[in-house]
Order: C-alpha cells, then structure tokens, then sequence
C-alpha cells in the first residue's frame, strides 16, 4: 500500500532533480523568453527551465551557464525552445569524445592569442559591478534634465526588453494636469514632436512605462516657447562686451545655452557663430563634438 | 651522442624545428583543436594548476576588509562611504564603476560631494582604448580625488591571469585601481611596484573569499561592525556574491577548483583586486623569465634532443621505428619533467613558460623525418653535405 505513496513521490523527486537549469550569464542585445505566448526580457543571473524557450533577435546572443556545469551561447537571430540542448548540460565526464568533437567546432577557425602579449586588446574584462542603469535600461547621462525650445532633439536611452510595449509618460510639474502618455517604438523619442501631440510650455518630468520591467525614476524635461526663449537670449546677450564680434556672440551663447542643457539650441548657435566665421577651427570642432556628443542629427 | 653534438646537421635541424612553430604562429587556424590535450586543458596553463592545488593561502589578509555593497543605491553608498570614513581606515577602494548618471539627480549629486569630501577614498572607472591612446571613464572623474581603472587583462570568459599596473600616454600616466589604493596605503610598496617598470604583472593569486574579512554593508551601517577592526585598514567596496549563482561581477582565475573544465566562473571582481593588494603588499610579485632567456633554454634542450636523436637516426634507425611508441612516452616524460619544473619554480614566484621548449622538444623527432628529406633533396641538386641518407633507413 505504502508503494502507492512512495512511487509517485520517487518519479516526481527524480523529474525534479532531471530538470535542466539555465542560467543567463552574458546578454548582448536583444534577447526574450516566451512565456504564455508573451515576449518577457529577462536580466544576466535569470534562471530559465528546459521547458521555456527564447528569442534572439538580430546582432544579439545569449550565454547561459546550464546546470552550474557548461556555457551555451546562442547567437542566431532565431526562436530558440531550451529542450533542445539539455543533453549538452550533462557533465562532460560522461562524453568525452562528444565534448572533444563540440570543442573542435566552437574552437577552429579561433585563433587563441596570449592575452599578456596583446594587453590594450585583452582589457575589457572591468573587475567591478557596474551601476548607472535601471531594469535593463540604460539612459544617456545628459538626458537627467533636458530643456528645449526648437531644433532635433531626441532623448535616448538603450533597452533589452521589446520595444513595442514601451511608453513615456510626461508630468506637469506645475499643474494638476493628466499625464501625458506617448508610444514608444524606437530607442529615442523626438521632442520636436511634443508640440503637434499637444504638450504645451512647462516643466515636465518624465519617465519610461514598461511593463513588468522597470521602476525608473524620473527625469526632468522643460518645454520652452519661442518668446521665452528669446527673452533668455537677450538676458544672456546683456553680458557681453558691446566690442565683441558676431561669431564670438553666437559662440558664446551656444556655451551657455549647453551649460542649461538647452542642447539643439546650442548647436544653432554653435553653427551660426561657424557660418560667420568659417576658418575658425574651434567653432568647427565644439559644431561637430556637440552634434556627435548630444547625437543631434 | 657526443659525436652529433656539433654537427652542422643538428644545428640546421634544431633551426628547422624552430622555423616550424614559427609557421605554425602564422596559421590563422586553431590547430590545436587536433591536440587532446590541449583539448582537455582549453585555456588552461599548466601554471594553473600549480595555483589550484598548491600555492592556495589559508591565512586572512587582515589587512584588507572588504563590505559587500550588494544592491546598495547610490544615496546608501554615500551614507556607507560617510560612515567607514569616519572610522579612521588607511584608504577606501570603491570597486562600484559609476559609469553614467542614475535615475536620481540626487542621489547622484548627493554621492558626489561625499566622494569629494573623503581624500582617502579611490574609485573604480573603465580603461578604454581610443586609437592606441587610453582613455578613462567615470562618472564621478570630477568628484573623486583619487581613481585607478579596474580592468584585467584575459580574454571574454577567459581565465584572468595579470593585469596592468599602470597604462601611459604623452600626457598622463593612469593607474589601476590597486595601484592607486597603494599609493595611499604604503608609498614604499607602491615605489616598488613602479620601480619594477612591467607592463603587465602576473597576478599571485593566494586567497579566495573565504580568506578575506567581509562584512555587509546594511551590518555596517547598523554599526553591528567595530570601528575599530577598520581602522588603519584597506577597505574595499564592492560586489561579493553569496548566493554562488550570482555571476555579475564573477571572472575565472586559475583558483578554480575544477581547474580542467572551468564552467562556473569562480572569484569576484573585488577578491581579485584583493589578491593584488596582497601581493604587492607581501612583495610576493612573480617573476617572469625573461623571453630572450626563455628561447635560449628552448633552443639548448631542443638542440639536446636533436643530438641524441639523430644519433639513433644515423646508427640505429630501426630501433627508432621499433620503439617509437616507446620514444613518444619519453617525450612525454620530458614534458611532464619539465611541467614540474615549471610549477616547483613558480612556487618561488619564478615563472617560467614552458610551452616552445614543449613544443620545439614533441616536434624534433619528427623534423628530422622533414630535414631529412629536404637535404637530401639539395644534396642531389647542389652537392650539399650532410650525414642524413637514405641508406640510413
């Protein structure tokens, strides 16, 4: 009678000690598990079952550690379901000859340098935890707070999880105003499209929605309007010498224009002051850096 | 044997075996795919083996306390920073790269005066190479006294073996992330490090966290932690994983136990810069055999080997066809003999790199086999002289 008991629980102890643990250990791009029909990212130190399956999207690839035991890397833009390679998860005492044969495939063609003799090639490896994002988002630093009037500017951030959930959510800081919420599709948001959405001139801040991802804070974003905007010009254009020359004006309101974090602004400017100068190398260079830097293109 | 010891024909097939390898060097193909043994020991260094079984230091180095900072934010940190400051410690190493802002201006801004008002204190940043030049970034480049990059030198997932001590350009010269600490802690110690003028340094890895003090970061804000163990101390700060499955700031070194199949990473980040601390501390540096030293012993053992083969080659070669199951044991032998050398040197701190000897002494015998023929061949079309003939065979 006792058999009764005791069977079942036996196959249901050995099922559990069969199941295949994979272990996210290194995640490039942009990679997904499917749960429930669903594309669910997922984070470095993630465990993942043999029942569970994963995307790879395009440029992207996964490593896992699967039963504390080999490295699996998966680099095919394709759906991947993790059953497949539960037998490369057995320890490798068992087969040699199989690790053998798998080591050739993954090593030729692979030529192994000597770290040591190659050093400025071989320093990646950063022996410290990284901080400065938030669930799988990382955001440009300059993005904290943004101020903007007109030009082509778009916050930007980097993001693992699918973009076509994600949305950005801006509040009034000075009114009691519903937020307001726009799709989100790409890795940037152009703010020159605020206006037409109907947001009008104010303090904002805001904050990527992604759900089930992330609880970012928030970032702070001021819309100008043109007039305001010019009242700061000339507030800024009050300090200057009356001697100093046209290009060195604009160059110099672009610096300050920069330092408020009015970015797009400080490029017109920038490029204003090299139309009217345009032999000066320094006004070449900061045009370009800002535009690299602030990626305003 | 004495007697092929200076012919010109072992010279010009220890040459021979030397050409070899070179040829093999440029091969842009892993041939050793088709060596198990190499297969076996991927990226393995017979070296390591002497790191994972014998030089293993039980001793705590109680001079360098490390505090886990674990998911501690930004805010929290400064407030941790605040507090081990004020225990009069010799020098805080943060080993947290803050290498953007957060989602909190505060916080950040909060962060950063308390690194500027602590002159004690070393941060963490990433060495990058721009056009052969390095470069450094941090977020905190501005706020921070001090800093040093934290980055080792192996390759992705490989096993980390050395670092770089320094890294110059024109203009600046950019220290590690434990030579800065150094320079606080004990300038002599850090004058030794730089008198030694090395690119790059093999790291004496002794410890593993179980040999370093480390406490939790909430323990020593809730002051459950002396003060007084952290004074005049190294206190490091940074990522320690307790779970065993956290891989986040986790790197191979040669102390993993399961030295052949390394699967798991096995150290963190912040234990390894302990190690270095330790090192250099203890005066305990490797050294390396210079390389111009290290050819010349491969060229006499090679040379050796040629001679006494070529003796069997000339007088006996039948033997050699007979025993050469026998003669491959003997090299291998050699090799084994030569291993243990290797591992009783670096017990000494004394490295040695073995593998051309190695390699130059598996391929003698079998180079005779290819000079034989190539000077026979130019023996028939420009009369060259050489003691090789077929009628050997």
């Amino acid at each position: 009678m006792k058999l009764i008991f005791v069977i079942p629980l036996m196959i249901a102890c050995s099922n559990v000690q069969a199941q295949t643990l994979f272990m996210a250990y290194k995640i490039t791009g942009k990679v997904f598990q499917i749960k429930k029909g669903q594309q669910i990212s997922f984070k470095t130190g993630n465990y993942l079952n043999e029942n569970d399956s994963i995307i790879v999207g395009p440029n992207s690839s996964v490593v896992f550690i699967c039963n504390k035991l080999s490295l699996l890397e998966l680099s095919r833009q394709q759906l991947y379901p993790l059953k497949k390679f539960t037998s490369s998860c057995k320890s490798p005492a068992n087969s040699y000859a199989a690790e053998y044969f798998a080591y050739i495939l993954e090593a030729f063609g692979k030529v192994h340098d000597k770290p040591e003799e190659h050093r400025k090639k071989y320093m990646n490896n950063l022996g410290g935890i990284v901080r400065g994002d938030c669930g799988g988002i990382t955001f440009e630093n300059y993005i904290d707070s943004v101020r903007y009037c007109f030009g082509n500017f778009s916050l930007r951030w980097k993001l693992l999880n699918t973009v076509g959930t994600a949305s950005i959510v801006f509040n009034s800081t000075t009114s009691e105003r519903p937020a307001f919420s726009l799709p989100v599709k790409n890795n940037s948001f152009s703010v020159s499209n605020l206006s037409k959405e109907g947001l009008t001139e104010d303090a904002y801040t805001w904050k990527m929605n992604i759900a089930g991802v992330n609880d970012c804070q928030e970032k702070y974003f001021e819309l100008w309007s043109k007039t305001e905007f010019d009242k700061l010009i000339t507030h800024i254009e009050k300090n200057f010498d009356e001697k100093l020359q046209k290009a060195e004006k604009n160059y110099r309101i672009g610096f300050y224009l920069e330092r408020m974090h009015f970015f797009s602004e400080a490029l017109y400017y920038y490029q204003k002051a090299l139309k009217l100068s345009p032999s000066n190398e320094i006004y070449e260079k900061t045009s370009l850096l800002v535009a690299k830097t602030y990626k305003l293109y | 044997m004495m007697k092929y010891l200076f012919i010109r024909d072992t010279i010009f097939a220890t040459i021979a075996a030397f050409l070899i390898i070179a040829a093999f060097k440029f091969i842009p193909l892993n041939l050793h795919i088709f060596d198990p043994v190499k297969a076996a020991f991927s990226d393995i260094q017979f070296n390591d083996l002497a790191f994972s079984k014998i030089k293993k230091e039980e001793k705590f180095d109680e001079n360098i306390i490390i505090i886990n900072v674990d998911t501690a934010k930004r805010k929290d940190i400064a407030r941790l920073l605040t507090t081990v400051s004020n225990c009069n410690v010799s020098v805080i190493g943060m080993d947290v790269l803050f290498l953007d802002s957060s989602t909190s201006n505060m916080a950040d801004r909060m962060l950063g005066n308390v690194m500027n008002s602590t002159p004690n204190l070393v941060v963490a940043e990433k060495l990058i190479w721009v056009k052969g030049k390095p470069l450094v970034q941090n977020y905190y480049v501005s706020e921070a006294h001090n800093t040093g990059y934290a980055n080792f030198i192996g390759e992705e997932k490989g096993v980390i073996r050395s670092y770089s001590p320094f890294e110059k350009d024109s203009l600046v010269v950019h220290k590690s992330f434990t030579s800065a600490i150094m320079e606080m802690a004990d300038i002599n110690n850090y004058h030794a490090l730089e008198k030694r003028d090395n690119e790059i340094e093999l790291i004496n890895y002794k410890r593993s966290t179980e040999n370093y003090m480390v406490f939790d970061w909430l323990d020593v804000l809730d002051n459950k932690v002396d003060a007084a163990l952290l004074k005049n101390k190294i206190v490091l700060l940074g990522y320690i994983d307790n779970t065993g499955f956290n891989i986040a700031d986790k790197h191979y070194t040669p102390l993993n136990k399961d030295f052949i199949h390394k699967k798991v990473p096995d150290m963190d980040g912040v234990i390894i810069h302990a190690n270095i601390l330790s090192m250099i501390m203890a005066n305990q540096f490797i050294h390396k055999m210079p390389n111009w030293l290290n050819f010349l012993l491969a060229v006499f053992l090679t040379y050796l080997h040629i001679a006494i083969f070529v003796n069997y080659y000339i007088n006996n070669h039948k033997w050699l066809h007979v025993r050469f199951i026998d003669i491959v044991a003997i090299q291998f032998l050699l090799s084994i003999i030569f291993i243990s050398v290797g591992i009783s040197l670096l017990r000494l701190n004394y490295y040695f790199d073995f593998t051309l000897p190695l390699y130059a002494i598996m391929l003698s015998l079998y180079v005779l086999y290819f000079y034989e023929g190539f000077t026979n061949w130019i023996k028939k079309k420009y009369n060259f002289k050489t003691i090789f003939s077929h009628s050997n065979h």
